[in-house]
């Protein structure tokens, strides 16, 4: 049977003293599982996503990330837990001034392993998102859909549990975005990683058993 | 270029306030010798009906490290001519002990009418001189001196850890994108502030060689030795290693103590 790694039961998540985005929301996600988050724009589709990173508390119930409670974390546990997500950004957020080989090591540099393995397993990311020729660029000099593929590359370069991304083709054309579902789809099916999407539409094309949450009127509803 | 200017304006401001701080030393130290010449040149004279041990004194006035007879000898040998062997034997009976007294520091103006005022109550002593104004002008040069330099160092040191705290700040804002994206990804506070160390670490190297070398060769220059020499002043020799580590260790541990202050400051926004 699969672990749990998303637990969340009767969780709230808001902004300071504002009304609570998500309201009463329980879900579960098992390893190895892809799923969709969906909703309109503003729906709290990212806030979800952040209090699974740990950016934003729950303001009531409990959510549990790898079997973490996020609620009760402090600073140093939140920086373990993170080590074991990888997160995608709809900005990429890469560093500028590093070049995407230093970017894609960065979570191996945090988790304290040897230049010689950082720089091993980037050489090896950048081949497998077909970037190799691009290694001793800076993020400013590549086009979108290739700094998302640096992005997955970093996210997958320490073989995380999870992977968190947030309209990861949002910025992206047609083929870019062909690109990065498969990456993700890959990552899935050949790491066993356990992929949660936030995105506007899911793609028809997708090909591949995935669990599909819809956000309304601030509650997470399953759709079959 | 941007860069360099980053890192002079903590330079300079490590800079400004360690020379402040090694000024201020030197004075101080300029001071006090200048306070011991002035100290090894004075003496109050007491004049007294009964022979005076230190010892006695001291539990009067603490400030007296010595006390030497004066002898009436040459009074006496000026009035040989004058007076008969006699009369000169009669005169020397029944003159008072003088008494050449130094002080171990140097006292105020009110210190030292408190030091004749107790002197004078002992019934055996019927006369003090202090010769006051022949030192207190000179005295007081120095003291305000010295207050107007400390003033002085105070404001400079005030300003300029102003300005170190918002050049850090700057930095952080500068990288907050960078200490976020390793956030995200696990990086421990120490992880995200490395950096900022760094660059802590070799601004203070700058600094404190800056400051070394006005310190080293200012009282070399021949110039700066003559105007002294003139005045009868010495400055200190400064120890490149001594002295010049101190300012490294101190300028380091200074600067990575505001780095740590504004970057908790700033991370728990």
């Amino acid at each position: 049977m699969n672990s749990l790694v998303v637990d969340a039961k009767n969780l709230c998540l808001g902004y300071g003293r504002d009304e609570p985005i998500i309201t009463e929301t329980n879900i579960s996600i098992s390893s190895h599982e892809f799923v969709f988050i969906t909703g309109k724009s503003g729906s709290g589709k990212s806030t979800f996503l952040k209090a699974m990173y740990g950016e934003l508390l729950p303001k009531k119930g409990d959510l549990n990330i790898c079997g973490v409670n996020v609620k009760k974390i402090n600073n140093s546990k939140l920086n373990l837990l993170r080590r074991y997500l990888g997160i995608i950004f709809q900005d990429y957020k890469l560093i500028e001034n590093w070049t995407i080989e230093k970017n894609i090591m960065l979570p191996l540099m945090i988790g304290g392993f040897s230049k010689n393995v950082c720089h091993a397993q980037a050489t090896k990311l950048l081949r497998h998102v077909k970037l190799t020729h691009k290694m001793g660029k800076y993020p400013l000099e590549l086009s979108g859909g290739e700094q998302q593929r640096v992005a997955i590359a970093r996210a997958l370069a320490h073989n995380p549990v999870l992977i968190l991304a947030d309209e990861p083709t949002g910025n992206l054309d047609e083929y870019s975005s062909e690109v990065i579902w498969n990456l993700l789809k890959n990552a899935q099916a050949q790491l066993g990683t356990t992929v949660v999407v936030v995105t506007h539409h899911i793609p028809a094309t997708i090909g591949i058993n995935y669990k599909h949450f819809f956000i309304d009127k601030g509650v997470l509803y399953e759709v079959p | 270029m941007k860069s360099l200017k980053n890192h002079l304006s903590v330079i300079l401001s490590l800079f400004v306030l360690f020379f402040s701080v090694e000024f201020s030393i030197t004075l101080h130290d300029v001071i006090q010798n200048q306070s011991k010449k002035l100290i090894s040149n004075y003496s109050i004279v007491i004049v007294s009906n009964k022979k005076l041990t230190l010892d006695n004194l001291k539990l009067k006035v603490k400030e007296i490290d010595f006390l030497k007879p004066i002898s009436p000898k040459n009074i006496l040998d000026r009035l040989k001519n004058d007076m008969s062997s006699k009369n000169l034997a009669l005169l020397q009976i029944a003159l008072p002990y003088f008494y050449s007294a130094k002080l171990n520091s140097l006292p105020s103006k009110i210190r030292l009418s408190d030091i004749k005022k107790t002197l004078m109550s002992q019934k055996e002593i019927t006369k003090v001189e202090v010769f006051t104004k022949t030192y207190q002008n000179i005295f007081q040069i120095f003291q305000i001196l010295q207050i107007v330099t400390y003033v002085f160092s105070v404001i400079i040191v005030v300003i300029s850890i102003l300005l170190l705290f918002k050049q850090i700040r700057i930095w952080i804002l500068e990288h907050e994108e960078k200490i976020k994206i390793m956030g995200y990804f696990g990086a421990t506070y120490w992880m995200k502030s490395t950096f900022l160390y760094k660059l802590v670490f070799v601004d203070s190297i700058f600094s404190s060689i800056l400051v070394t070398l006005i310190f080293v060769f200012l009282p070399n220059n021949s110039y700066v030795e003559n105007k002294l020499s003139n005045l009868d002043i010495l400055l200190p020799q400064f120890n490149i290693l001594k002295d010049g580590g101190m300012l490294f260790v101190s300028s380091l541990i200074f600067s990575m103590l505001i780095v740590t202050i504004v970057s908790r400051k700033m991370s728990r926004k």
